[in-house]
């Protein structure tokens, strides 16, 4: 029985004494922002699976080198975003990366009921996932820590070992490159398409 | 505050992580600029889109596979994983490591023949000897007896090698296999033509030809006594040449030392040694080992014509020579009339200019057949050889095929 209230910190001490099944709380609180994460950096989602896979275990792995100081998810994103960038590099040189048109992603919310607007919506997403594609790869990870995972400045200059000034630079500075690759198809009336 | 500055905190303006004075002058400006305006509504439309994306789920049962891959790291493979997972990688490797091995071992088998030749080039020693030694040598014990019948044994084992050590090309001595040079290195006087060299196998056998070590030392011992006898009954011309078969290096002279000879001596009955080792022995100990150490410019060895085979003792007249001194060409005369009457080789030294050379080789065609003709290297290199006037060249003679008189326990001796 997995004692799904405990704390992050708690889950590491188990899994550092021995109890494996304590990382599996882990593995589901953080799998989703990890995943979604990955998968927007690399645009592919069954590379991001097994990418975030692999970043799990190499989490279960090194969960001894963990020493608490930082947030247990600050530590994951770390692990998560060297994953991914190296993976990123790669894809990249093999000209691999795509974003799947053919709804093989699983929108979690589902809001689109209509399908025209549904159709709308996913155009717009591809629009701004080749967008981020596009950035340079830190731009594409301070945009995404920021403003798809909500993650706080102190923590963003944690996870990507930088001072926190610097998070604000660069993440204008990627927030005005995003804004120059989506400017295109921005309406007259500052909407997408 | 002007348009730079502005855009510049636009997006810190945006996180609401400016200070309150410069938040309102932000503000104030935005009231009147337009441009900055559009510039912020642009930022703004940027985060909602990218904080828009909808979050993705996971592949259906992506915790489990974590999990399970989890679980597995958490336990130490097993000896059949370590050794066969992943199959993917640890396969190949396997095959590849199983090719390479096959590869190294073929390649081992295929160097292994030439040893082997090598110490079968050596067996015909053993019974080389021709029939006359053995049926001479008379032991007088119960183990002799034994070591006789072993010697007529092992000959008969190495009749098959003696085909191979009449092959010419084994017959061409050093230069001609290096590597049977090498290996030959260890035997006292060992020439492949030079077959009446007394030599004790026991301590001088090459790794190769260890194998049977036992049947040969008894072997060996008769044929010793064989040897030692032949030695006693042959002239003091066929003794020089037979102490001065082949250069002989200071390892040879090593092992052909006293020790060794005692240990032959050991080996015989005390009439045996009477009859025929203490003499033979002296001379292999001392004069005949000094005399090993003279190298020869050539090495010839000739097969008589079968024109000699109805030859009756005595009957060969001496012929005249003019590459060599009269002397010398009665001892080859003599050497030849032995080779006919005795069936077995005979090695006689003699010495002629260098320009009489070819000469001597065509005098020698009329006797029979060169069929090994080689140079000594160390002589060839020698500057001190080059000066002098003579060559010195052994000459063997091989009695024709049909005088030979092979025992049916026997291989026929050349």
């Amino acid at each position: 029985m997995l004692a799904e209230g405990i704390g992050d910190a708690e889950c590491v001490r188990r899994v550092q004494e021995g109890d494996t099944d304590s990382f599996e709380i882990l593995v589901r609180r953080h799998e989703k922002a990890v995943f979604n994460l990955i998968y927007r950096l690399l645009g592919n989602y069954d590379e991001a699976a097994e990418i975030a896979q692999e970043v799990f275990l190499s989490a279960f792995k090194s969960i001894h080198q963990f020493r608490g100081e930082a947030n247990f998810s600050t530590w994951l994103y770390r692990i998560g975003l060297n994953h991914a960038s190296t993976r990123r590099k790669t894809l990249h040189s093999l000209q691999q990366r795509h974003i799947p048109l053919d709804g093989t992603e699983v929108i979690a919310d589902g809001a689109a009921v209509d399908p025209v607007k549904n159709v709308e919506h996913k155009e717009i997403q591809q629009r701004v996932q080749q967008a981020l594609d596009s950035l340079d790869p830190e731009d594409a990870r301070i945009i995404l820590l920021r403003d798809l995972q909500d993650v706080p400045y102190e923590d963003v200059a944690e996870i990507l070992d930088i001072p926190v000034g610097t998070v604000k630079s660069r993440l204008h500075r990627a927030r005005q490159a995003l804004k120059i690759t989506l400017a295109p198809y921005f309406h007259a009336d500052r909407k997408l398409l | 505050m002007n348009c730079v500055e502005v855009q510049k905190h636009l997006s810190d303006f945006l996180e609401k992580s400016l200070d309150n004075e410069r938040a309102r002058a932000i503000e104030d400006h935005l009231t009147i600029c337009s441009l900055c305006n559009e510039e912020l509504a642009g930022l703004v439309e940027c985060q909602k889109l990218v904080s828009g994306l909808p979050q993705v789920e996971l592949p259906v049962g992506f915790t489990h596979q974590v999990m399970a891959r989890v679980r597995e790291a958490g336990h130490p493979p097993s000896l059949w994983e370590r050794l066969f997972l992943p199959l993917r990688i640890k396969i190949p490797l396997q095959a590849t490591a199983v090719v390479l091995i096959a590869v190294l071992a073929a390649y081992i088998h295929q160097k292994q023949p030439l040893q082997h030749e090598s110490s079968v080039a050596l067996q015909p020693e053993t019974s080389y000897r021709g029939p006359n030694e053995t049926d001479r040598f008379v032991p007088t014990s119960t183990q002799e007896t034994t070591a006789h019948s072993k010697t007529k044994e092992a000959a008969e084992q190495t009749e098959p090698r003696i085909q191979k050590f009449r092959d010419p090309v084994q017959l061409k001595g050093p230069e001609s296999s290096p590597k049977l040079a090498e290996q030959n290195k260890g035997v006292a006087g060992v020439q492949p033509n030079a077959p009446e060299t007394a030599r004790p196998h026991d301590q001088v056998r090459s790794p190769a030809t260890l194998g049977p070590a036992p049947l040969q030392e008894k072997s060996s011992v008769a044929s010793e006594a064989a040897s030692l006898r032949r030695e006693q009954s042959s002239s003091s011309q066929e003794l020089q040449a037979k102490g001065a078969l082949a250069p002989a290096p200071q390892l040879e002279r090593q092992i052909l030392s006293k020790e060794a000879a005692s240990e032959v001596k050991s080996s015989f009955s005390p009439e045996a040694r009477e009859r025929s080792a203490a003499p033979s022995l002296d001379s292999l100990s001392s004069g005949t080992v000094m005399r090993m150490a003279d190298p020869f410019d050539h090495e010839l060895t000739i097969r008589l014509k079968e024109l000699l085979r109805h030859d009756k003792p005595g009957e060969a007249q001496a012929e005249r020579r003019s590459s060599i001194s009269p002397e010398e060409s009665k001892t080859l005369d003599q050497a030849r009339e032995r080779a006919v009457q005795t069936g077995r080789p005979q090695s006689v030294v003699v010495a002629t200019p260098p320009s009489q050379y070819e000469l001597f080789k065509k005098e020698l065609a009329d006797l029979g057949n060169i069929e090994v003709e080689s140079s000594t290297p160390e002589r060839k290199n020698d500057a001190a050889a080059k000066s002098t006037d003579q060559l010195r060249i052994k000459l063997t003679i091989l009695p024709p095929l049909s005088s030979m008189n092979p025992l049916p326990s026997q291989p026929a001796s050349r």
